[in-house]
C-alpha cells in the first residue's frame, strides 16, 4: 500500500513538474523570442547577418568582401560556430568604425583575429586601411 | 427378575450420566461467536485506524508538491533579464555607432568601389618599419586584444 501511495506521489510530482515547465515555457515566451532574435538559427538568419555586415560596411563607406564562410562544429552545448572572414578597404576612420560596429553586433559573436594594413590608393594617393577580420558567430547546432 | 425399583434405579443412573457429561462439555457456541466477533472488531478497528493515519498523512499531496521542490521548472529570470539587457545595450550601441558615421550609399559608388577592388588599385605601404608592414591583432581567451 505504501508503495502504491509512493507511486501516486511520484506520478503527481511528475505531473506537477510538467505543468510547471509548461507554465514557465508560456510565461517566458516573450523573453525567449527576444533572445532568439540575437541568435542565428538557420540559413535565412545567416544570410541576414551577412547582409547586415555588408550593409553596415557600405553605409560607412568601406568596401567589404567575404573571404571565408564556414560552420565550425563545437563539442559542447547546442551551438556551432559560423566562422567568417571579411576583408575591408577604406579610409582609416571608417574602417575602424566598421570594426567597432562588428564588435558590437547584437549577436553571440566574437572577433578572433584582426589584421590592419595601411595602404595608399595608387590613382588618387589617398591613404587608407585594409583590414582582415575573423568573426566567430554562434549558430544553432545542425540548422546550417 | 428385574423389579420396578431396579428399572427406576437404572433410569436414574442414566439420567445422572447425561447430566454429568453436559457439565464437562467444552464447546460454547455463544461464547465462541462472541470471541470471534470481538477479534474481528479489534482487527477492523486497527486496520481502519492505520488507514486513517495514512490518509491524513498523504491526503494533502497538493501542498507537498510546490513549485519550490519541482526540479528543472524554475527559470532563472534574473539571468534571462540580465542577458537580454546585455544584448539590448549591445544593439543600442550598435545603432548609435551605425548612425554616427553613416554615409549615403549610392549604387554607383558601390560599383566604383567594387571595380577598384577588382583591378587592385589600392596598394599597400609599409608604415610600421621595415618588417612591420602588417599590424595584426588577435583576441586572447580573456577577450583582450594582443597586438603582434
Amino acid at each position: 500500500m505504501l508503495a502504491a501511495i509512493q507511486l501516486i506521489e511520484d506520478d503527481r510530482s511528475v505531473h506537477a513538474t510538467s505543468q510547471a515547465i509548461l507554465v514557465a515555457f508560456e510565461e517566458s515566451k516573450e523573453e525567449r523570442e527576444l533572445l532568439d532574435s540575437f541568435v542565428i538559427k538557420d540559413d535565412e538568419d545567416a544570410s541576414a547577418f551577412l547582409s547586415l555586415v555588408e550593409t553596415v560596411a557600405l553605409e560607412q563607406g568601406v568596401a567589404i568582401s567575404t573571404e571565408k564562410l564556414q560552420v565550425v562544429p563545437t563539442e559542447e552545448g547546442s551551438f556551432d560556430n559560423l566562422s567568417m572572414t571579411f576583408n575591408l578597404q577604406g579610409p582609416s576612420e571608417n574602417v575602424k568604425r566598421v570594426i567597432a560596429l562588428m564588435e558590437t553586433l547584437p549577436y553571440q559573436q566574437r572577433v578572433v583575429e584582426l589584421t590592419l594594413r595601411e595602404s595608399v590608393e595608387e590613382n588618387t594617393g589617398l591613404e587608407g586601411v585594409k583590414a582582415r577580420i575573423h568573426l566567430l558567430v554562434s549558430v544553432k547546432e545542425g540548422n546550417i | 427378575m428385574i423389579s420396578k425399583t431396579d428399572i427406576l434405579n437404572i433410569v436414574h443412573k442414566v439420567k445422572q450420566g447425561r447430566s454429568s457429561r453436559a457439565s464437562q462439555r467444552f464447546v460454547f457456541p455463544m461464547r465462541d461467536w462472541l470471541i470471534g466477533i470481538g477479534i474481528f472488531l479489534v482487527l477492523i478497528t486497527m486496520v481502519i485506524s492505520y488507514d486513517l493515519i495514512l490518509f491524513t498523512q498523504h491526503s494533502s499531496l497538493e501542498a507537498i508538491v510546490t513549485s519550490n521542490n519541482i526540479k528543472g521548472a524554475n527559470l532563472d529570470k534574473e539571468l534571462i533579464v540580465d542577458t537580454i539587457d546585455q544584448y539590448q545595450s549591445k544593439a543600442e550601441e550598435f545603432s548609435r555607432l551605425r548612425a554616427f558615421g553613416q554615409v549615403e550609399v549610392v549604387e554607383e559608388d558601390i560599383n566604383d568601389v567594387e571595380s577598384e577592388e577588382s583591378v587592385g588599385s589600392i596598394s599597400e605601404t609599409e608604415t610600421l618599419g621595415d618588417s612591420g608592414a602588417e599590424e595584426s591583432a588577435s583576441l586572447s581567451e580573456e577577450g583582450m586584444f594582443e597586438v603582434r
